[in-house]
């Protein structure tokens, strides 16, 4: 479950919502810079402007780096870039969070990676030549669903999909919804949060929760919420 | 934004302590530096049990190929011209012949040359290298990706990158020992007239076993630190692009300083 308590974070409004289990759950805001922002409070990465947000009945953001850590393990996030390293082949980056857990060769990973293959096959491109490549070769398209299988591989208790159908041609944004969707559908219990600035790309025809986020008066801008290492904590803020 | 993401975007709105802000400026870099790479080769340290996950062993492995293997043909190259020449100027300035050009070669290239060069080389390669991409990994959101999939960035890329440098300037030392010993002693063996057998039991009667040791825990000593320095400057970084080279130009100077102060420091403790 995800709470709400009178949350806001710099710039919008929430106020009081919560999240149950099995939900699919739409959080409106006005810009990419806010979607961070919300992003950032539900991961412990900042703190919210006021009021505060758990997840699974846990502030992250009062959490020991190493209690974050270990909760954000279990929660599945496609930001709108993808998030992939630019250094890793499409494929290492989507087995990277599972190997990064696990101390020995996972038998079964190649197994699961082919499952995740087969959901999402009216999503992929035919062929794994894709896979093969950085990311920096890929499409916005492409990145994302690389991201999907990476949050896939995870099997995740709550999902966060981050603008995942921004600025996507119609075919490519259908698709991936439909996966997400079904996805959801898989686990029962699962929590889904779709994280939108469009509120023409999916709120029209939505039929889950749906929290909309007001205005503050004076909205705090943030430069670029990407060039960061917030959560980077090693401290060598004082040199 | 978070305090962090304040220092790290705007410097100026930095509202934790600042050490050393009476110092002059030129005063003040070098102790930044020092500061931020100690605490850096700590977390390095302290997050060493990350090394048993298989994805940061995989890094760690990739690191050491690049430190310590892929620049061997270079390093072995330089290390026998390195004992070549400093044979051929001994006997050039009539110094000393033979046996005690080998022991001279033992006490000055083995012992102390080959992790200064060596220190100099894995900087120039892979301390550059590694601030660029980190610097990069930072500008592009990455170390904030990974926090996000619930990895430690200091146990994914500080550690294996500190241990792995460290791990490959030994390798890189251990070679570089070799190489100037077979290039020294073959110059020596070929001007000084004497058998390859005598001038070769010379050479082993000369080392003991704190001599073999000695540029290896030198060589580890200065990869680890210059590998702090690099993580430490690409870290630093804000939003701009022309941040990267001045990280890079920072990493280079700073870390030359550092090989040449750790390697005096650590000559005078042995002997």
């Amino acid at each position: 479950m995800i709470e709400f308590r009178n949350f806001a974070s710099p710039g919008i409004q929430f106020g009081d919502a919560v999240l149950q289990p099995g939900t699919e759950n739409l959080i409106l805001v006005e810009t990419a810079e806010q979607s961070a922002d919300v992003l950032n409070c539900l991961t412990g990465l900042r703190a919210p402007a006021s009021g505060s947000v758990s997840v699974f009945g846990r502030d992250l953001g009062k959490l020991s780096r190493d209690e974050r850590l270990q909760v954000l393990a279990k929660v599945g996030i496609v930001p709108q870039d993808g998030g992939l390293l630019a250094g890793l082949p499409a494929w290492k980056n989507i087995v990277l969070p599972r190997q990064f857990q696990s101390k020995h060769h996972e038998a079964g990973l190649g197994d699961e990676f082919d499952e995740a293959m087969r959901f999402c096959a009216a999503a992929c491109d035919p062929g794994d030549e894709w896979l093969r490549q950085l990311p920096d070769y890929l499409s916005q398209y492409q990145r994302r669903v690389a991201a999907f299988l990476r949050l896939m591989l995870n099997r995740p208790a709550l999902c966060i999909y981050e603008n995942i159908a921004g600025n996507l041609p119609g075919r490519h944004k259908e698709t991936l919804l439909e996966l997400t969707r079904r996805f959801h559908r898989q686990q029962p219990g699962r929590i889904s949060i779709y994280l939108e600035f469009d509120p023409g790309l999916l709120a029209e025809h939505w039929s889950g929760t749906l929290i909309r986020g007001t205005p503050q008066a004076q909205p705090i801008s943030t430069p670029n919420p990407h060039a960061d290492a917030s959560s980077l904590r090693i401290s060598i803020a004082p040199f | 934004m978070s305090p962090d993401q304040i220092h790290f975007c705007a410097p100026s709105l930095m509202r934790q302590p600042q050490p050393f802000a009476g110092l002059s400026h030129s005063l003040q870099q070098p102790l930044r530096t020092t500061g931020g790479g100690l605490i850096i080769f700590y977390s390095g340290v302290a997050y060493c049990f990350s090394l048993r996950r298989r994805a940061v062993r995989e890094v760690l492995g990739k690191q050491i190929y690049f430190t310590g293997v892929e620049p061997l043909p270079e390093v072995l190259t330089i290390s026998l011209l390195v004992g070549y020449l400093f044979v051929l100027l001994l006997e050039e300035v009539d110094m000393v012949a033979g046996e005690a050009s080998t022991r001279l070669l033992i006490q000055t290239v083995v012992m102390e040359l080959s992790p200064l060069i060596c220190g100099m080389i894995v900087l120039s390669r892979s301390g550059t290298a590694m601030t660029s991409e980190i610097a990069g990994m930072k500008q592009r959101g990455e170390i904030r990706s990974l926090f996000l999939m619930g990895i430690d960035p200091e146990g994914y890329l500080i550690a294996p990158r500190l241990f792995g440098v460290a791990i490959g300037t030994m390798l890189l030392s251990f070679f570089f020992t070799i190489g100037c010993a077979i290039g020294g002693l073959t110059l020596a063996v070929l001007l000084s007239k004497t058998s390859f057998e005598r001038s070769f039991d010379v050479l082993v009667g000369n080392l003991n076993t704190i001599d073999l040791f000695n540029p290896l825990l030198k060589g580890a000593i200065t990869g680890m630190g210059v590998a702090a320095i690099a993580c430490y400057h690409g870290l630093r970084v804000s939003a701009s692009a022309t941040d990267i080279p001045k990280a890079v130009i920072a990493t280079i100077t700073q870390g030359a300083f550092f090989v040449l102060i750790a390697n005096t420091l650590l000559m005078a403790v042995f002997h």
